[in-house]
């Protein structure tokens, strides 16, 4: 149903759900991360790397970074529709925004896939 | 008391200005508009409009000392000196505080502000019970002088493609009246990108409002309305489907 809900045949309103959902994970997912952080109260980086070795931490700090994405992607389409009337160079800047949230998804999804921590 | 009051005639100057005046108020003068009325009275080449002159008309919104609101309602006791007075922003100046409001009711119209009901006439009236009739409180009390429209910054930047607050907040008003049948028109009619999603809830137009109304929530409860359509609309399509597949 959700998914339905986002699709092509609700222009306007699938923009703005996907937008409010995405919110609506990372701040759960940050309350959860502040909890975490409160119950291990790390202080060394073994302790930090704690933190995020499970799998399932990894995989909800992964969630958030692309919520994140998703979200200034909308927002910030919004902002260059909205300030800058040059059509070319609008468009020049939407596809820096593009470019800039797919390297962030690869980034963040080779930080958390385990090569690093 | 000193006033700075924006200064454009297109026939004779080439960019606007801002012109300062001085005046001694008077024990009646208590409002923002009986200043006004003064300095007119000392140069009567300052064009503005005003009618009622306590806030039911709408007629002399104007950005006072860069928030908008009605002349006729904002005490003089209220404001910082000197009075900085401009025509509400976004809309295009006719003459110094007069701004073309042609847009703004192009926006408020395309919401069809008038009940749709082709069901057959009543005798008398349409009837509404007083939940239903409740409802409509903090609606209609809209008087439509665009205080709220011309703070949005959405507005400012899509006036032609985003409704603006005062239009979205008429919408709901039709939308929530339990008389009117065209509810579902209403609702797809402002499916697309920019006529109600293009705002972004921060609120300059509840913050404005002379009549301490809150399109910000009409707005919101036109999101939720959509979402339940959307919902029920995909619920029967998919009672159409066996398996996925389109039986019907």
């Amino acid at each position: 149903m959700l998914i339905e809900l986002l699709s092509a045949r609700y222009p306007g309103m699938r923009r703005w759900l996907t937008q409010r959902l995405c919110a609506v994970s990372m701040a759960v997912v940050f309350l959860a991360f502040l909890a975490r952080i409160w119950w291990l109260d790390p202080h060394t980086f073994s302790t930090w790397q704690a933190v995020f070795s499970p799998v399932v931490w990894r995989l909800l700090a992964w969630w958030f970074f692309i919520c994140m994405a998703v979200h200034a992607r909308l927002g910030v389409k919004d902002v260059l529709r909205d300030y800058v009337p040059h059509l070319a160079t609008r468009d020049v800047l939407q596809w820096g925004v593009e470019a800039s949230v797919w390297i962030e998804v690869a980034v963040v999804t080779w930080l958390f896939s385990g090569f690093v921590f | 008391m000193k006033f700075s009051i924006y200064r454009f005639n297109p026939d004779v100057d080439d960019k606007p200005y801002m012109q300062d005046y001085e005046l001694t108020l008077e024990e009646s003068d208590q409002m923002l508009l009986d200043a006004l009325l003064r300095i007119k009275h000392l140069d009567d080449t300052l064009s503005m409009r005003k009618s009622c002159r306590e806030g039911v008309c709408g007629s002399d919104a104007m950005n006072i000392n860069g928030k908008n609101g009605l002349a006729c309602i904002t005490k003089l006791s209220d404001l910082t000196e000197p009075v900085m007075l401009r025509p509400m922003p976004g809309l295009p100046v006719i003459r110094d505080l007069v701004v073309d409001m042609t847009q703004f009711f192009d926006n408020y119209h395309s919401v069809m502000p008038y009940l749709k009901n082709e069901g057959p006439l009543p005798e008398t009236e349409r009837l509404q019970s007083p939940e239903d009739r409740a409802k409509l409180d903090g609606l209609y009390e809209c008087i439509l002088c665009g205080a709220c429209t011309t703070s949005c910054p959405s507005f400012w930047w899509n006036p032609d493609k985003f409704v603006g607050p005062a239009g979205l907040m008429q919408a709901y008003r039709f939308i929530a009246d339990s008389r009117d049948e065209a509810q579902d028109e209403r609702l797809e009619n402002l499916e697309d990108p920019y006529r109600l999603y293009r705002c972004h809830n921060i609120m300059n137009c509840t913050d404005v409002c002379p009549k301490k109304l809150n399109p910000n929530a009409a707005i919101a409860a036109i999101k939720d309305l959509k979402i339940e359509k959307a919902k029920h609309e995909e619920t029967q399509q998919n009672k159409k489907k066996i398996f996925g597949i389109k039986v019907l």
